[in-house]
């Protein structure tokens, strides 16, 4: 047992309720845990000073009080129901209006607290689904980034997995995609994060940092991925971009092949 | 030190929650220094390491600090193949061999004559750096053009790789389980019967793997860029695959893939008088109803995905 086991058991321990392999356990490292044996000190202290103070005692009076109470909703029950409230109010207007008015008017006054009351609630559930949307959106934010740092690339990939159902709404998500895509010291996670960045509306900005980062990307492949994110994201401007591109210097031949391949066609 | 006498048989339920409250704050108060002199006092001294020299070569032992739970094995090579095997222990065996040696006469005096009668002293020379701290061992060797080491290590059973060569070498695992990224650039990749998730990349070469186990629910991704992909599972995978073979490659599955239904990803664009239509060429499907996202990319090559067994 370490010390956050004795904390978890402490209480059950000193009101006898710790079964005896526990306590055993417990014992033996209090035997060798200062820390834990001078915080079961100050809990026992505090148990024997609880038990010091006495037990609340009901006052004089209440069982008297209890009774009379008792007898009142006793009484109110044998004198009948009264009539609803809407009824009432209809009989003071019966002899103004005639009878009908008496179920009419309160009816449409019913009718309209009641019209009122949904549309206020159904407003505030339309607040109340904004905010547990922003909150879930929230938390995929979180867990996303958390994801894009571990060290393992299997958890990168997790976290491009889930940037890429929330970036279509989140600015730091696709800061973190990009990052990852011109970054990330796996070849695989860099192809999901360009992967991802095209299921997002693009922007120029994000193509610009992708184009920008070409001449650090040493795998063909991620090359070859950059070029078909500026392609897809900027159908009118692919003369342009396969110009500046052919130009590149970094770039491996075979992507200058397919770029040359694809030249005659735009 | 025995129980402590209890108030009386049944304590009041307010007596007990105070309690609880008092000893949850201690609790909290005591948890970060509790903690870290836990860990500190529960770590285990670090064991010496021997180093022996062998005929083109050396080996020596590295432990890792806790041996109770995975290690993490990283080694990054500019030159020289790696090869790590499992086997039934808790230390990390190496051993480092020479793989050839080039003569690199660069400085453009004429050695022949300077070595008349002379013999070769055949003691290799080079200098290797391992560091462990908190269970993740790095080896560093100063491999180089004129003086290729390849790595041979043997490590626990369940040991996480982190393996990475470039130039002229191969990337070879046998059975070991753990959370592996492989990463080559001129060469292949095999890892047969290894176990957990894989994450495998090279440039020039064929990327192998053979699972004998898998980690449920976790992402795992193979490419190449000229080269074969060639992965064989277990045939109980779950998975939601997403598939492309390049401009040149083809597909081979034993699976079943089901495709996902989605709209035909075209791009129309128009130009003028015409109109290009462009179809992506990446398939995505699903394997015995999905799972974690596995993803299949080559550009010069073909794809195999293989059932275990068959």
């Amino acid at each position: 047992m370490n010390c956050e086991g004795v904390h978890q058991r402490v209480a059950d321990y000193l009101t006898g309720d710790l079964p005896a392999g526990e306590a055993l356990e417990l014992r033996s490292h209090l035997e060798i845990c200062e820390p834990c044996r001078s915080e079961l000190g100050d809990l026992s202290d505090l148990w024997l000073r609880l038990g010091l103070v006495p037990d609340e005692e009901p006052t004089e009076g209440l069982r008297e009080r209890f009774y009379a109470a008792l007898a009142e909703a006793e009484a109110t029950e044998r004198r009948g129901t009264r009539p609803a409230w809407w009824l009432r109010l209809g009989r003071l207007l019966g002899p103004v209006q005639g009878p009908r008015w008496a179920v009419a008017v309160p009816s449409l006054a019913l009718g309209l607290a009641l019209g009122v009351a949904v549309s206020l609630y159904w407003v505030g559930r339309g607040s109340e689904v904004a905010e547990m949307r922003q909150e879930v959106d929230s938390l995929s934010r979180l867990v996303t980034l958390s994801l894009l740092q571990q060290d393992s690339a299997s958890e990168r990939l997790k976290g491009v997995s889930f940037g890429r159902q929330t970036a279509p709404r989140d600015e730091r998500v696709v800061d973190a995609l990009i990052a990852a895509a011109t970054r990330d010291p796996s070849i695989n996670v860099r192809l999901a994060a360009i992967d991802a960045l095209a299921g997002v509306r693009p922007t120029p900005g994000v193509g610009a940092q992708l184009e920008a980062s070409l001449g650090d990307q040493s795998s063909p492949l991620v090359q070859l991925a950059v070029v078909e994110y500026l392609f897809r994201s900027q159908p009118t401007r692919q003369r342009e971009i396969t110009r500046r591109l052919l130009d590149e210097g970094s770039l491996d031949e075979a992507v200058l092949e397919y770029l040359a391949s694809e030249a005659p066609q735009i | 030190m025995s129980q402590p006498q209890t108030h009386s048989s049944s304590p009041s339920p307010v007596r007990r929650a105070m309690l609880w409250l008092a000893a949850s704050a201690l609790a909290g108060v005591l948890a970060a220094p509790g903690a870290a002199q836990t860990s500190t006092a529960e770590r285990p001294a670090q064991r010496a390491t021997t180093a022996q020299a062998t005929a083109n070569g050396r080996t020596f032992t590295v432990p890792f600090s806790d041996p109770s739970r995975p290690g993490t094995l990283e080694i990054h090579q500019t030159q020289g193949s790696i090869y790590v095997e499992a086997y039934d222990g808790r230390d990390v065996h190496f051993e480092l061999r020479l793989q050839e040696e080039n003569d690199d006469d660069d400085d453009g005096d004429n050695d022949d004559d300077r070595r008349g009668g002379l013999r070769r002293f055949n003691q290799p020379s080079f200098q290797t750096e391992v560091t462990e701290e908190d269970n993740v061992m790095e080896l560093n060797s100063d491999s180089s053009w004129s003086r290729t080491v390849s790595v041979h290590a043997r490590v626990p059973r369940r040991t996480h790789l982190q393996l990475e060569c470039v130039h002229s070498c191969d990337l070879i695992v046998k059975g070991v389980t753990g959370d592996h990224e492989l990463t080559n650039t001129h060469g292949s990749i095999e890892a047969l019967e290894v176990g957990g998730t894989v994450v495998a990349s090279t440039t020039h070469g064929e990327v192998k793997v053979v699972f004998a186990s898998l980690e449920p629910g976790r992402p795992m991704a193979f490419s190449s860029f000229h080269g074969d992909v060639d992965v064989t599972f277990p045939p109980t995978l779950k998975a939601e695959v997403r598939i492309d073979p390049g401009n040149h490659g083809e597909v081979y599955t034993a699976f079943d893939i089901v495709p996902i239904e989605r709209p035909t990803q075209m791009r129309e664009e128009r130009k003028g008088k015409g109109v290009r239509v462009v179809v992506e060429r990446e398939a995505r499907g699903t394997i015995n109803g999905g799972g974690p996202e596995i993803s299949f990319k080559t550009w010069h090559g073909t794809i195999y995905i293989r059932k275990k067994g068959i």
